[in-house]
């Protein structure tokens, strides 16, 4: 099982946060938490997800506290397009970003989405359509 | 090579490229070392599992009536809610709903569940839910702490900070919908330290200057997503709507705070601000039940004439959009329960200080 999460869980713990070192802790804290009650988890999938997106979005606050970002550093692909798209990902509301993240990145549908951020499904689409509505107006 | 966006399909093809690169190849950050412990990083999973009771315990619940208080009269926690027309033909709708992108849905709330709402003096939201103790106990990783007569955890719900009690009957969560990232604040403390729990009987005593919007139970709910027109052209909007319940519960399944009380059609109504945002929100009594309407970039001014457009008397268009392509029924999966016996009918009393 740790296997079979471990490269999804990590790019969306490193989409999220910005930061592969961030992500893998992330990561880990999460197995360690959900394996000695494992054998009641239902949906291990779902719940590992949520964990995730619950985490990344603690460290935001932690981070908020402390005047930091993980969002520090600059990714540098060699093709300008997809860095200026990373950097304006980057400056997306958080909510935004990761509606955009599970919607894109793992490919889920609006329903799951809702349910792992805690929100109704009207407004994922909310969060969706002025994320898009920005990027498209910044990348036009 | 860089590759036009004209389409929306550009967009998310250059999203997907962006996202796989840097999912595959962000640098290593280092994260300054904490000021605060790491309890709430070990918390979280816990709370993620309180959020799924939440969203989906099935329980019997039933609420008894709030005291009058200044901000929410008795009437709109537990009075009958006016009698008006039923089904979807109760439901309001706005005049310019066939434009496009109108999408309309219906949540299924499992029966029985049951919120509240109260206001502490300095203007913070915090909702109370009641339901089964299907927990046992509190996560062992969440902090704990003696508040009052009971223990109570605190962890973590949609960036917001959620607390909950349990005895052998009842599980309570209050989630803090302030914007205050500090866990066991003061107006927290204060109104967990008011809270009782007798099996099932779930009561709390407002400390003084708290009011209460009022608690009833929570009903299936419906949502519509339209395109308004505005003087600076279309603005998107949500109209929420819960039939047979109380404007207090319906707020409780929709993410806002800093309610100010006004009226609307000579019933009570709240401006509440977008949790995290700065969209404003308006809550208040209808006919059937409840409802509450934002449009981006609205004035509490504007939200309230376009909510006096809103008419009812519309089955068949509610009829077509639940059952058009994009509107969907959501139901939450639901949680087993395994209540003790003897537990018999969750009650929820709020109760006001006298000022």
């Amino acid at each position: 099982m740790y296997d079979q999460h471990w490269n999804q869980l990590i790019g969306l713990a490193t989409l999220l946060s910005g930061s592969r070192s961030v992500a893998e802790e992330v990561v880990q804290d999460v197995f360690a938490a959900a394996i000695p009650r494992w054998d009641s988890i239902d949906n291990h999938e779902w719940y590992l997800k949520r964990s995730v997106v619950n985490r990344v979005r603690s460290l935001w606050r932690r981070d908020a506290r402390m005047k930091a970002s993980p969002l520090a550093r600059e990714v540098t692909s060699g093709e300008p397009q997809i860095d200026e798209t990373w950097r304006l990902l980057r400056r997306l509301p958080a909510r935004q970003r990761t509606v955009l993240v599970l919607r894109i990145y793992l490919d889920l549908p609006d329903e799951e989405i809702a349910g792992l951020m805690h929100c109704p499904e009207p407004t994922v689409r909310s969060l969706a359509f002025r994320a898009l509505a920005t990027l498209r107006k910044e990348l036009s | 090579m860089n590759h036009p966006v004209k389409t929306d399909e550009d967009l998310v093809a250059l999203l997907e490229r962006t996202m796989q690169h840097v999912a595959a190849t962000a640098p290593n950050t280092e994260l300054e070392p904490p000021v605060a412990s790491r309890r709430w990083i070990g918390s979280v999973a816990a709370a993620a599992v309180l959020v799924v009771g939440l969203a989906a315990a099935g329980l019997a619940l039933s609420s008894r009536h709030d005291a009058e208080s200044p901000l929410s009269p008795a009437a709109d926690a537990s009075a009958p809610v006016a009698a008006g027309p039923t089904g979807l033909g109760g439901l309001l709708l706005p005049p310019s709903v066939t434009t496009t992108g109108t999408e309309a849905m219906k949540v299924a709330v499992p029966a029985g569940r049951v919120a509240a709402s109260v206001v502490s003096p300095d203007g913070d939201l915090f909702v109370l839910n009641v339901m089964e103790n299907f927990w046992g106990a509190l996560p062992a990783d969440w902090e704990q702490r003696p508040v009052g007569a009971n223990v109570v955890g605190a962890g973590d719900e949609d960036g917001n900070i959620a607390y909950a009690t349990v005895n052998q009957c009842s599980l309570v969560a209050i989630n803090d919908r302030s914007a205050t990232v500090t866990d066991w604040s003061n107006n927290a403390t204060s109104v967990l330290d008011q809270l009782t729990l007798d099996g099932s009987a779930v009561s709390i005593a407002l400390p003084s200057g708290w009011t209460s919007l009022g608690s009833s139970p929570i009903n299936d709910y419906y949502s519509l997503s339209f395109s308004s027109p505005t003087s600076a052209g279309p603005a998107e909007g949500v109209l929420y709507q819960m039939p047979g319940s109380t404007a207090s519960a319906l707020l409780a399944q929709v993410a806002t705070t800093s309610p100010t009380q006004t009226t609307f059609n000579g019933q009570p109504a709240w401006f509440v601000t977008a949790q995290g945002g700065t969209d404003r929100y308006l809550a208040w009594a209808t006919a059937g039940g409840a409802a509450i309407v934002t449009i981006k970039g609205a004035s509490d001014a504007e939200l309230q004439q376009f909510a006096a457009t809103l008419t009812t008397g519309h089955a068949d268009v509610w009829a077509r959009l639940l059952g058009g392509s994009g509107s969907s029924t959501t139901t939450p999966s639901t949680i087993v329960a395994s209540p003790a016996a003897d537990c018999g009918v969750h009650t929820l009393t709020v109760a006001t200080s006298a000022t």
